[in-house]
């Protein structure tokens, strides 16, 4: 439990940070929904722009509006949050040199690695609630109905990239000691990922052609109009973050901290 | 049961540099000196004993126990201050100090408190508001706080101000009174000499000699500079003097062993100025190694 308070004290202030960026975006959507629900602005929007953010025939104005807002950008707070905390957890440690002090204390590495990975799970889950909680809340205090528990399952598959995002960022960070080259690696890597995605998708590019693509995981359309997530996709997901963890946990039990 | 005990201890990086095949042994409620210039293997030595690094070759034992597997019961009843200590520059000194000792159990903060009131520092401060020479303060009593049975110390003094020095030349001989074992590593002779029981120099990632530090004494190079007031005499035929060089009323020579009969000789002319200085280390290690060394 003190490696947990030590690591999650060091990342409170971040965290509250990230989650009022994510409240302030996902609030930001909430309050311009008005015009675009009731004003029946979304009709305006090409087919093929929206269809950029999945199959939205036959979504609700409000669930249209979710995914909408969702794909727009806030989809990409609680990934590159992820990143961040992945990074911070050993390649910060080694780049500051404040490894030293941990690793001479008489704790194994996998309790060091075990009790920051439950922070990096809080931590995902509070900067992913925030968005949703401030989403959900706030269109129903605006009267707007929206299928709720398909918007849960679409922050569930969110939140599950966004672990996946980190067990793989957490997975490569064991062989990168300097923590600003991992942070401009893997930001660069996850916006560039978000915003690849929509130009493959806007060319048509089929899904197995998108693979590679870490966003490609969440299907907006398709968790609003189902409330579930593709099986694959699921699996995928859970793999990644099986993997990534396993490489993490048995990088980090042999790596060397040399001078 | 010795303090440290390691066997043909080998961990070489890419560059070929690291150690190689060290042999050690630090007897229990000693104060032992690691001496090296930079680069020559000492803080991979220390790493390797810690666990940081997992050695290619050879074993080791600390306090009786394998320090590989066994790392974490070893690291229990060790205390390790890095040669550039970085603790966790968004805490205070005392929240540390805390995580530290929760860590590893110990609820009696009575140590810390007369730690840092030995050492004057102040822990209610954030980290990133110390100085260097703070900072290293807090590492100090991190690394003594939970009364550890061997101490390990990597060029202990950098960034500490004489006084400071002072003060923790002190701590370390209590420490020794105490029957703790004290392993410290430096490049800085003199602090070796006045702290040190028995040293060890390393070259090159090698051990060469493991010696009592009074054979080590008779093996010092001063470099010395005499003005006189008339021509300057030549001290060449003196015990101990070599490269002797004189120019006008200026002497300039190196000297070797005990001080004494350059003293004696020089009492007798009429001096105006006097300058005796310890060599760089490159050039003691050339004469202790010129020397031989002694036996281990």
């Amino acid at each position: 439990m003190t490696l947990f308070r030590q690591f999650f004290s060091a990342q409170f202030k971040g965290l509250l940070i990230w989650m009022a960026v994510g409240a302030l975006y996902a609030f930001a959507g909430t309050r311009s929904a008005a015009p675009f629900i009731e004003g029946n602005a979304l009709a305006t929007i090409p087919p093929a722009l929206l269809a950029m953010f999945g199959d939205m025939a036959g979504l609700g104005a409000t669930d249209m509006y979710l995914t909408v807002i969702l794909g727009k950008g806030t989809l990409l707070i609680p990934t590159l949050y992820a990143v961040i905390v992945a990074l911070s957890i050993v390649t910060r440690e080694v780049d500051r040199r404040t490894v030293e002090f941990l690793l001479a204390l008489p704790v194994q590495r996998t309790q060091v690695l075990t009790a920051r990975v439950a922070v990096l799970f809080v931590n995902i889950t509070a900067v992913t609630g925030a968005i949703w909680a401030v989403l959900r809340y706030d269109m129903a205090a605006q009267g707007f109905a929206g299928t709720w528990s398909h918007l849960n399952m679409l922050f569930l598959n969110l939140w599950l990239l966004a672990i996946a995002l980190a067990a793989i960022t957490l997975a490569v960070s064991m062989w990168i000691d300097d923590y600003s080259v991992g942070v401009k690696l893997f930001l660069g890597i996850v916006t560039l990922g978000f915003f690849m995605e929509y130009v493959l998708k806007g060319a048509t590019v089929s899904r197995a052609g998108r693979l590679l693509s870490p966003f490609s995981y969440v299907d907006l359309g398709g968790v609003m109009h189902s409330g579930s997530i593709a099986a694959g996709d699921l699996i995928v997901l859970i793999a990644a973050i099986a993997a990534g963890l396993a490489v993490s946990f048995r990088a980090f039990d042999r790596k060397q901290f040399s001078a | 049961m010795q303090a440290i005990q390691a066997e043909g201890l080998t961990r070489l990086y890419r560059n070929g540099r690291g150690i190689r095949s060290v042999n050690l042994e630090v007897r229990q409620g000693e104060v032992f000196g690691f001496l090296g210039p930079n680069g020559a293997g000492k803080t991979t030595l220390i790493r390797t004993l810690l666990g940081f690094l997992h050695p290619q070759a050879g074993k080791v034992q600390m306090l009786g126990l394998d320090a590989i597997s066994q790392s974490r019961a070893v690291r229990s009843r060790v205390g390790y201050l890095p040669s550039d200590p970085a603790l966790y520059d968004f805490l205070t000194g005392q929240q540390n100090l805390d995580f530290a000792l929760a860590v590893r159990g110990v609820k009696d903060r009575s140590r810390v408190k007369a730690l840092a009131d030995r050492l004057e520092i102040d822990l209610k401060r954030r980290l990133k508001t110390l100085s260097r020479g703070n900072k290293q303060k807090v590492a100090i009593v991190a690394a003594l706080a939970h009364d550890p049975d061997l101490i390990i110390l990597d060029e202990p003094t950098s960034g500490l101000d004489p006084l400071v020095q002072e003060t923790f030349g002190q701590l370390i001989r209590e420490e020794q009174a105490r029957g703790k074992t004290v392993f410290m590593s430096s490049h800085v002779l003199s602090e070796v000499e006045t702290l040190c029981d028995r040293v060890a120099v390393i070259r090159d990632g090698q051990i060469v000699t493991v010696d009592q530090v009074e054979n080590l004494k008779k093996q010092r190079v001063k470099y010395v500079t005499a003005e006189f007031r008339e021509a300057a005499p030549n001290l060449a035929q003196v015990a101990g003097v070599r490269d002797f060089q004189a120019d006008g009323r200026k002497a300039r020579f190196t000297f070797h062993g005990g001080i004494d009969p350059l003293i004696r000789e020089l009492a007798q002319r009429s001096l105006v100025d006097l300058t005796v200085a310890d060599p760089p280390l490159e050039e003691v290690f050339r004469a202790f190694y010129e020397g031989g060394g002694g036996g281990r």
